[in-house]
């Protein structure tokens, strides 16, 4: 990137640059003369004179001229933004992709935070510049020249008396002003250094947890905005003092105007007059401004040009990648690589002084299934990285007899798979993840609606699917090999599927929940579910759920906005339900504000159990209060609604708390059809009731298949719901239906929602789901059970028969499953061959590994 | 009386919990999960890790160690109204036995962090938590000097 501010800008916007100056020279030196010098016609020739006429032109010109400044200066401005505007976009998209080059190793030594201050906000900065750096000089250059020009032109001597200020001016405040940007940069510094406190104390709290560290952390982060505080209160300080010196100094320019023009005017009146007085008064007052903006303009300049050096310094790491292809130019994939490896003196030097690889000579035959093993510090992760062209290296590396760093930008990223042991996911679904690795160009188009979202990045062309049916069969096969089946199952049935986007799975759904109830209707026990009935009250859904009884999509509807629904307030007063609601809205009012009432706002028990927001408490309180004044029925109606809102929220059987009986529970099953029999037509559009012959978009795809809820009660009678609802779904072959929902699945930022086993998981399906020619672990499998690793390895390598893979185990047993062992020590390969050769050395690094870990050396297996 | 207040009049029953004021039963009462289990189920599992603090409160359960063979070896039966889980939880370590319900058996699951929560802004029960650790150490160095003078 350009490392000079003005040449980056000078390149990038020259054209519009050239047109904003061309209007500021037409407004600094030729408007702004004329008009100074219109006014002092005016004066002098027009009233001076008692001229009507004369007065009438040249003040029409005066508005012309005033007209035409103003629209130039509109035009300026805009240019300005337009130019700030689209330099900042094109700088941030540079940035950004910059980040995307970065070398791994970098990564290290670098910091989120500061990259996210510097992209988002140092630059900001800097964009309000872009527009300014060369039409600000220009501008007020050309106003200062225009009206200097003008008053030499008038009176030479005056303009000299105007002028006599500047060097001092220029002195003192250059001074002060450099003392303001040092200070600047300082806090520039600290502030970045600001943003890496928060970033380690949010990645960090565990151990500040741990380490009861709080005060110190807190102490330690208000030392540093004590820090800053001071600097920006000096900042403050000598800015004002720059201004005030500036006022002075214009104000003090005016007294020895007034002073020599008055002394002129009254002893030589044949040298100056009045119009010229007014004239020079005015043309000083037009002098300060553009003046002090110049002034402002080089610290402005400064700053900029001292954070742009900042910022792109950062930017500019050594061992940057290859510059990669933008959006559509990326080449079709080339014959398939063969995985034959040869590396000739390749070393690898970390942070400048670990030496992960040491002149490392290693030679690979095709399409072998490779282990490489070694203790930690052995180098095994770092030759894996540089095989998957990942990491620098110096020495030569060959692949199929040609060089690594050569293979053209994009294709070892497509041709390469690679899965490190803490494989990152991206925010998105399950299947937006599995189909990460086939982004790598825009299809121009495409026949079918694959239902995917983002379709004109997928390159299919690898998997060899067209349609939705096939690409989905493909990814589930790819889903079972990886042992992710189960998770993606229970993630389905914990799905919402939307009916309308979606009528065929609802549809089934509701035809299969006939055969759920047949079958709980001939289990004798007791089961683990409350079935929806029109006629009974369900004590495992909310009181406003049992009253509406039903789904709208209507925002009216949601259950906070009921209580001030005309419809739902005349049902409930038809039935007499709103006093019972009122009372029962109290009971557990006393209740919230008795338990809660001592809990910290920011205590997690609030949003995990409380029927009332930390925020809501304190209301409650209050009303809590005038409840014991009198009776509910005294109370305000605004209190009233917050106690019926309350009332609506709680789920009996779950927070148990609030008297239901009998009587009350009948009243809400009478509410119940009143709500939906009278409901308005414009709602009732929009209103689907619980009904067992339709499907509701509120629920899970389990709530939908059982037409009720789960109750949580008993762990053996969910774990036998389970098992009741697998087996339907198996025989109604509904099995698949409910994986693909669970591929919809929202994995959370980074995957946070998976757990570290599942995460992996779905890495590994990624890079399968490549048909990479090599695929290259990186101790992958490290975060699953030990029990399911080699089986794991097995069936990868089946799906990888005849192509090549090469992986870093973490056990020396897993490389018996290999074709081939590679055994590295302190950066250097000691031991190579089979298995079986290899573990056969005595006293060789492998078995000595293999002892340690308690694997059995000795003998046949 | 309503379920909560019922609820938290059982939790005063237990001795941990007999000294704490109205609006703390009432909210571990409120935040406590009603989880039931069938005969010969397992309630917690030796080496899992500690989620949850139990209370009996109908039913009998059976409480099992494993020895380094895989043995069981069980210790003793407990009834109505017993604690259980307390000392894994607050080691944030991993359960030390296996307990299972002999009958059919109701608990009050308290989650982990609500117990801890507790045990910080109560004095009482941190005091009474102490004493029975205190009182297990006692137990412990009294079997191992057995156990030396033997050998």
């Amino acid at each position: 990137m350009e490392r000079n501010l003005h040449r980056y800008i000078i390149k990038r916007s020259l054209r519009t640059q050239l047109v904003l100056i061309a209007i500021s020279f037409v407004l600094g030196l030729g408007l702004n003369p004329f008009m100074l010098d219109l006014q002092k016609r005016i004066i002098n020739q027009a009233i001076g004179k008692r001229n009507f006429d004369a007065l009438l032109w040249l003040c029409g010109s005066f508005l012309g001229a005033v007209i035409l400044n103003g629209a130039l200066k509109y035009v300026k401005q805009n240019l300005e933004g337009y130019i700030s505007e689209t330099m900042l976009r094109d700088l941030r998209g540079e940035l950004y992709n910059r980040i995307l080059r970065f070398p791994l190793l970098h990564l290290k030594n670098t910091s989120t935070g500061q990259l996210v201050a510097m992209i988002l906000g140092e630059v900001e900065d800097l964009g309000g510049y872009f527009g300014l750096a060369l039409s600000t000089p220009a501008f007020h250059g050309a106003m200062l020249l225009g009206t200097l020009g003008y008053m030499v032109y008038a009176n030479p001597w005056m303009a000299l008396v105007s002028m006599v200020l500047f060097p001092i001016q220029i002195v003192f405040i250059r001074r002060l002003q450099r003392k303001v940007s040092a200070m600047s940069r300082d806090r520039v510094r600290l502030v970045r250094g600001l943003s890496d406190r928060i970033q380690e104390s949010v990645g960090g709290l565990q151990e500040i947890y741990a380490n009861d560290t709080t005060a110190y952390e807190s102490g330690r982060f208000r030392h540093q905005l004590q820090r800053i505080f001071r600097i920006r209160l000096n900042i403050y300080n000598l800015k004002y003092l720059i201004k005030w010196i500036n006022n002075f100094l214009e104000k003090f320019g005016q007294f020895l105007l007034l002073l020599v023009g008055g002394w002129l005017i009254i002893n030589h009146p044949e040298t100056f007059n009045l119009g010229i007085l007014v004239a020079f008064l005015q043309a000083y007052g037009q002098l300060n401004e553009p003046w002090r903006e110049l002034i402002n303009f080089f610290q402005l300049k400064e700053n900029a040009r001292v954070k742009y050096e900042q910022v792109i310094a950062n930017f500019d790491p050594p061992g940057l990648r290859d510059e990669f292809v933008g959006d559509d130019a990326a080449p079709e994939r080339p014959p398939a690589l063969a995985g034959a490896y040869d590396l000739r003196q390749a070393s690898v030097v970390l942070d400048g002084r670990t030496q992960a690889l040491d002149h490392l000579q290693l030679t690979l035959a095709p399409r072998q299934h490779v282990a490489v093993v070694g203790t930690a510090g052995s180098g095994k992760s770092t030759l894996v990285q540089v095989l998957a062209k990942l990491t620098g290296y110096t020495g030569t590396v060959l692949l199929d007899g040609a060089d690594l760093a050569q293979l053209p930008p994009g294709l070892a990223g497509r041709a390469i798979a690679f899965v490190p042991a803490d494989a990152r996911l991206f925010t998105g679904s399950v299947v937006d993840n599995l189909l990460y690795g086939l982004r790598h160009r825009r299809v121009q188009e495409r026949d079918a609606d694959l239902g995917l979202g983002g379709e004109d990045w997928l390159d299919l062309s690898p998997l060899e699917v067209t349609d939705r049916t096939a690409l989905v069969a493909v990814v589930l096969e790819t889903v079972r090999l990886v042992g992710l089946e189960d998770d993606l199952f229970a993630f389905g049935l914990r799905s919402r599927v939307d009916p309308a986007r979606h009528p065929k799975v609802a549809e089934r759904i509701v035809t299969t929940r006939r055969l759920v109830a047949a079958r709980f209707a001939g289990e004798d026990q007791e089961t683990a579910v409350e079935f929806f009935d029109r006629d009974r009250f369900s004590s495992y859904a909310s009181i406003g759920e049992n009253i509406v009884f039903g789904h709208s999509s209507h925002a009216a509807l949601a259950l906070e906005q009921l209580v001030q629904h005309p419809h739902f307030r005349a049902v409930i007063t038809a039935v007499e339900l709103e006093g019972p609601l009122v009372e029962l809205g109290a009971d557990v009012a006393r209740d919230m504000v008795e338990i809660f009432k001592d809990i910290a706002a920011d205590n997690e028990l609030f949003a995990r159990f409380s029927l009332l927001t930390a925020s809501e408490l304190p209301e409650y309180a209050q009303v809590v209060a005038r409840m014991g004044r009198g009776a509910l029925a005294e109370l305000a109606a605004a209190d009233r609604d917050r106690l019926i809102r309350l009332a609506l929220r709680l789920i009996p059987s779950r927070h148990r708390l609030g008297r239901i009986d009998e009587p009350f529970i009948t009243k809400v099953l009478v509410a119940r059809r009143q709500f939906a029999e009278t409901l308005p037509p414009d709602l009732a559009a929009s209103f689907v009731p619980y009904d067992r012959d339709r499907y509701f978009a509120d629920g899970t795809l389990l709530d939908n298949l059982l037409f009720g809820k789960v109750i949580a009660t008993s762990s053996l009678a969910v774990k036998k719901v389970n098992a009741i609802v697998e087996e339907i779904l198996e025989a109604e072959d509904l099995r698949g239906l409910v994986l693909e929902v669970g591929l919809d699945h929202h994995v959370g930022l980074f995957g946070g929602r998976l757990s570290l086993p599942q995460r992996q998981r779905v890495a590994l399906a990624r890079a399968l789901l490549k048909r990479p020619d090599i695929l290259i672990l990186d101790g992958a499998l490290v975060p699953l059970e030990s029990g399911e690793r080699a089986e794991l390895h097995r069936r990868i390598l089946m799906a990888m028969k005849d192509r090549t893979v090469i992986a870093a185990v973490e056990r020396p047993d897993l490389a018996r499953l290999y074709d081939r062992v590679v055994v590295l020590d302190a950066g250097a390969v000691v031991e190579t061959g089979t298995y079986r050769e290899v573990i056969a050395q005595e006293n060789g690094v492998l078995r000595r590994i293999a002892t340690q870990a308690g694997v059995q050396v000795a003998g046949e297996d | 009386m309503q379920p909560l207040e019922r609820d938290a009049d059982t939790l005063r029953k237990i001795p941990l919990f007999a000294g704490l004021p109205m609006a703390r039963l009432k909210l571990i009462a409120y935040t406590a999960e009603v989880v039931e289990f069938a005969p010969g189920e397992t309630i917690v599992r030796q080496g899992d890790p500690a989620d949850a603090v139990y209370i009996l409160t109908e039913g009998e359960a059976e409480i099992f160690i494993q020895d380094v063979d895989g043995h069981e070896i069980k210790l003793t039966t407990i009834g109505r109204h017993s604690l259980f889980g307390e000392t894994a939880v607050i080691s944030k370590g991993r359960r030390t036995a296996t307990v299972r319900a002999r009958d059919r058996v109701a608990t009050f699951k308290i989650s982990a962090d609500v117990f801890l929560d507790l045990v910080r802004q109560s004095p009482e029960i941190s005091m009474q938590i102490m004493q029975f650790l205190a009182r297990q150490v006692e137990r412990s160095s009294a079997l191992l000097q057995q156990h030396q003078s033997h050998s």
